[in-house]
């Protein structure tokens, strides 16, 4: 079975926003399920209230199936990762799709995907996860041209055009985005 | 816990709080039947509603599942001057003991052991400030160069234990407040007041830790020793600040003055309000002089002084505390926990006021742990370097 890849709220919008959610589709759909959080879901129906086209496209995928929800007899492991991954200046309220996500990731031998910085930082470190499951835009257009599904020069372009949507990478990946650095 | 004992916590909890099964349906957006479901454990909680709940009940979602855990008692003690505790401080406060539940949970505990202070009868203020303030005295060093605050300061968390937060806290009443509880003792102090202020505050809130005397948010209402509690942490800190055997050697050598009152001030670094309330405490003045002293103020003081120096030393006195000074303790617990993956940056980031991609650059670093600092050092300059080549390439 072929572990699943948790897509987070803001890489969604990534590739929504340059509308090339295909890339994701040809890397991820033939995975296992959940590809998303339950919270990732409401996050981006949130975004089509208040009419960011990019989040309709993101909802009219299909293959991204139900989102997964946290189960009560998982709440305090839950708790404890929403609670890391907050600012600590109250009890937490963001950043819960991040956490749902890193929680399914881990529950199920998956990966997690998201291009927010600290969050990417944060799941890379944990034992239930490492560096080698957190991935982010740039890995995911380098598998895609690594499988022949893009070419450099393509993907190059999407990470490009997703910076001009101000759509923010991480912040090692800038400055880098030339065709060689996804080949 | 299932869900039937989650359902019973949470009305525990709503009904503690005085909070209508209605309102609580109307803050999670479901029928009031739907919430009598949720407490009867026949409906799950969902995770967002567990959140919604624990905010409008004003704790953590973890004293909720928890209940024999630090958030479910947090026994917090605060200096305000309202009848209330301000939401920011109190949600500031839950979630630094969420974050210490967390590191806890991971075995991420403070290095630092914690002492014990005696145990004291709190019906017996009086005895029981002297007590502690002794005991404390022994324990504490807080006359170096940094000044009385920071050094008291400095000296609760790797002497006692205790953690110290400064932060600015503009739209809160609150002068400090502390979380009591030994398990995670911390004392909260708004920067937003006076340096003397600020330095009798910390005191007072280290005598409510010591005594163990916080219970779910108590208050002091008028900052005036409305109640036993009050009065001790209020008796401890002039205790402490100011010694008697010392304030009694300052009399004697300036004799019974303006500027033995201006000695009082700048060697305590207290404000003038609590150098006067401990002179009538401790019997040298009156009630009346209290009074007599009260109307004519600091800046009647000021106006005695005749040395420009001792003015602008009491003055600057009252400059305002430090913006921040971040809980050193539990900033060294969170590093440990940032490198296991147990807590993100971000909490750090707040706390040290760093832009957090900034400080994760700053701590990944991979070049740190294998650069050799000893070889440079070792190696002298050579005689042949000149002056103008050693200052070449200064930073800006």
């Amino acid at each position: 079975m072929a572990r699943p890849v948790l897509h987070d709220a803001v890489t969604l919008n990534h590739f929504g926003s340059v509308d090339r959610l295909d890339v994701l589709r040809g890397r991820h759909a033939h995975l296992d399920e959940p590809r998303w959080a339950e919270e990732v879901k409401c996050e981006i129906e949130n975004g089509v209230n208040i009419r960011n086209p990019q989040c309709q496209r993101v909802l009219d995928q299909d293959w991204l199936g139900e989102p997964f929800e946290i189960l009560p007899k998982d709440q305090k492991a839950f708790l404890f990762i929403w609670i890391g991954l907050n600012e600590g200046r109250r009890p937490p309220e963001q950043h819960r799709g991040e956490a749902e996500s890193i929680f399914l990731a881990e529950a199920h031998g998956g990966k997690f995907l998201t291009d927010d910085n600290g969050a990417h930082d944060f799941a890379s470190k944990r034992p239930n996860l490492g560096i080698a499951r957190v991935i982010d835009s740039v890995d995911v257009l380098r598998e895609a041209v690594e499988m022949e599904d893009i070419t450099a020069e393509l993907a190059s372009e999407i990470a490009t055009q997703m910076e001009d949507a101000d759509r923010s990478l991480r912040p090692l990946h800038r400055g880098n985005i030339s065709p060689s650095y996804f080949r | 816990m299932g869900s039937e004992d989650i359902g019973l916590r949470i009305r525990q909890l709503r009904e503690q709080a005085g909070v209508q099964g209605k309102d609580l349906a109307e803050t999670l957006g479901i029928d009031a039947s739907a919430v009598s479901n949720i407490e009867n454990g026949k409906r799950a909680v969902k995770t967002h509603e567990l959140a919604q709940i624990a905010r409008k009940l004003g704790i953590s979602p973890l004293a909720i599942l928890e209940p024999d855990s630090l958030l479910a008692r947090l026994p917090v003690a605060a200096r305000s001057a309202t009848s209330t505790l301000d939401e920011s401080v109190r949600d500031r406060l839950t979630a630094l003991a969420e974050l210490h539940e967390v590191l806890s949970d991971s075995g991420i505990v403070a290095l630092r052991k914690q002492l014990e202070p005696p145990s004291v009868d709190p019906q017996n203020w009086f005895a029981a400030a002297r007590q502690l303030a002794a005991w404390a005295s022994e324990r504490l060093q807080f006359d170096g160069e940094r000044g009385r605050f920071e050094s008291l300061a400095s000296s609760m968390e790797n002497q006692l234990g205790i953690d110290v937060l400064v932060e600015e806290c503009d739209d809160s009443e609150a002068l400090g407040a502390a979380i009591t509880d030994s398990e995670f003792p911390l004392v909260f102090v708004n920067s937003s007041q006076a340096r003397t202020r600020g330095l009798f505050t910390l005191a007072h809130e280290l005598g409510h830790v010591l005594a163990r005397d916080g219970i779910a948010l108590t208050i002091e209402h008028d900052l005036a020793g409305v109640n036993t509690k009050e009065r001790l942490a209020n008796a401890f800190a002039s205790e402490l600040l100011m010694p008697q055997v010392e304030i009694e050697e300052i009399l004697k050598t300036c004799g019974k003055n303006a500027s033995a009152l201006g000695e009082i001030m700048r060697q305590f670094e207290v404000s003038f309000e609590s150098m006067v309330y401990r002179l009538h405490n401790l019997e040298f003045i009156s009630a009346e002089g209290r009074n007599e002293f009260l109307a004519i103020g600091f800046s009647g003081l000021l106006a005695q002084l005749g040395d420009p120096e001792d003015r602008a030393a009491l003055l600057e006195s009252r400059a305002t505390l430090e913006k921040t000074r971040p809980p050193r303790l539990l900033i060294e617990r969170m590093l440990r926990g940032y490198a296991q993956g147990i807590v993100s940056i971000r909490p750090l980031a707040e706390m040290l006021q760093h832009d957090p991609d900034d400080l994760i650059e700053l701590l990944s670093s991979p070049e740190g742990n294998s650069l050799d600092f000893a070889g440079p050092l070792r190696t002298a300059i050579g005689s042949g370097t000149s002056q103008d080549d050693r200052f070449a390439g200064q930073p800006a």
